[in-house]
């Protein structure tokens, strides 16, 4: 396994203070938590934060960790030494509570600890848990009757704006703890199904009752929030239920109206183009955008922009072309500027 | 790993909820009561309905629950200072669709 820099992580230098070392967690923490950042790796990031955490604020676990000495790279290929935490002891209140930094987030707390971690301090927090000092939080074993309610599981799911308009099936593939009979804890992939309901809109979440983590003893499973994102697309934008579309014009459809086709979402039109229409004026076709997802809201509209497009004048009558423009209008595009 | 396949399951868009009552909004976010009537004293979720007993709350006001209680939870701040963190997150994510478009 690899080794974990705990101090690099924290951006602190091996002698801090615990004092340096809380202030440099909450910066941390308020970057990466998953529900301010928008970096992509920021769950992960808040976890290897929240670790770090974990052993550092402990003086105890912080001295048992320093004692593997300071020649280790992160990423260097790892193996606890035998009996490395002699003389150590990670009872009582050392872990109690532990894990519940990011507890409430991801719900996945045993998997949430790296192997490094578990190597050094899942041992002798799973002993602590047996021998009844630490508390119910003290881990995955099953203790008899404790019961606890499965946390939440939340993740993020890709779509495309078809799907919204249509609803589809997608499969997803999620990474769960396991708990056997021992207490010792691995990870499972659960392959889930998961129809995507027609009108569901950007950021919207799909709960699924009882799909989260499972509970503790007689504890009901948590559930499972999807949380919807679209891919973006080749020709449209999508606000809300709202779908916008640029559709390039030729200047004389702008000028002297025309009939087009145009791709919607839901197929081809013909779309009538006013004549005298401006650069970028907005047509909305009524109800055209993703449908409604029930009966307490509406589908969204689809909203066709007119982006003017410039013929190049290549040929000899392309040219006499613009230049009988030229002599047909007295027009200023300039004139707003004063000259 | 074991691999494990399951039929295939339909969920509810949560934002598209009405007409939770105090306790189902309780139930599903695992939160007390009392921490509910505290965020709407805060004017963070809006219930409709006078008496407590009549509140109804949207799906929007779960997702806020939840987040209120895992930043709090995370990051040690306060309601106040919750429910204005999350506000100006919302609001960073409203000009940031519009920067995309």
């Amino acid at each position: 396994m690899e080794y974990k820099d705990y101090y690099q992580i924290m951006g602190v230098e091996r002698d801090a203070t615990q004092d340096e070392i809380k202030r440099a967690y909450r910066k941390l923490a308020r970057k990466y938590h998953p529900d301010v950042s928008k970096e992509a790796d920021a769950e992960k990031r808040f976890k290897e934060v929240g670790e770090a955490n974990e052993v550092l604020k402990d003086p105890e676990k912080r001295a048992a960790y320093d004692q593997l000495g300071a020649n280790w790279q992160a990423g260097q290929d790892f193996n606890a030494p035998p009996d490395w935490d002699a003389g150590f002891e990670f009872g009582g209140g050392g872990f109690t509570g532990g894990g519940t930094q990011y507890h409430s987030f991801d719900g996945a707390d045993a998997s949430a600890y790296s192997d490094f971690f578990e190597s050094l301090f899942g041992q002798g927090f799973q002993q602590a848990g047996a021998g009844g000092r630490g508390g119910p939080q003290s881990g995955y074993q099953q203790q008899s009757g404790f019961h606890s309610a499965g946390s939440d599981h939340h993740a993020k799911i890709l779509i495309d704006l078809e799907d919204a308009m249509n609803g589809a099936t997608r499969s997803i593939s999620l990474r769960v703890p396991d708990v056997d009979a021992a207490g010792h804890v691995t990870t499972k992939e659960r392959v889930l199904k998961i129809n995507i309901p027609k009108g569901i809109k950007q950021g919207q979440h799909i709960r699924l009752g009882g799909q989260g983590n499972p509970g503790m003893g007689q504890g009901k499973a948590g559930d499972l929030y999807l949380e919807i994102e679209f891919n973006p697309h080749g020709i449209y934008h999508v606000d809300g239920r709202d779908v916008y579309l640029d559709l390039p014009v030729a200047p004389w459809e702008a000028a002297l109206g025309a009939s087009v086709k145009v791709p919607t979402p839901g197929g081809l039109v013909d779309l009538k183009i006013k004549p005298g229409s401006a650069n970028g004026s907005k047509m909305r076709l009524k109800g055209r955008g993703i449908p409604a997802s029930s009966s307490n809201n509406s589908a969204g509209d689809l909203y066709v922009v007119l982006q003017v497009a410039l013929p190049p004048a290549s040929t000899d009558s392309e040219k006499a072309a613009y230049e009988k423009m030229q002599q047909s209008f007295s027009f200023n595009p300039r004139a707003t500027l004063g000259v | 790993m074991v691999k494990q396949t399951t039929d295939i399951l339909s969920g509810r868009i949560v934002e598209d909820e009405t007409r939770l009552t105090l306790r189902q909004l309780c139930d599903t976010c695992a939160v007390r009561a009392e921490y509910i009537i505290e965020l709407v004293d805060e004017g963070f979720i809006e219930p409709s309905g006078v008496e407590k007993s009549h509140w109804c709350f949207n799906g929007v006001s779960i997702r806020r629950v939840q987040k209120a209680k895992r930043l709090q939870h995370d990051l040690g701040i306060n309601l106040a200072g919750v429910a204005l963190a999350i506000e100006l997150i919302d609001e960073i994510e409203q000009l940031r669709a519009l920067l995309d478009r």
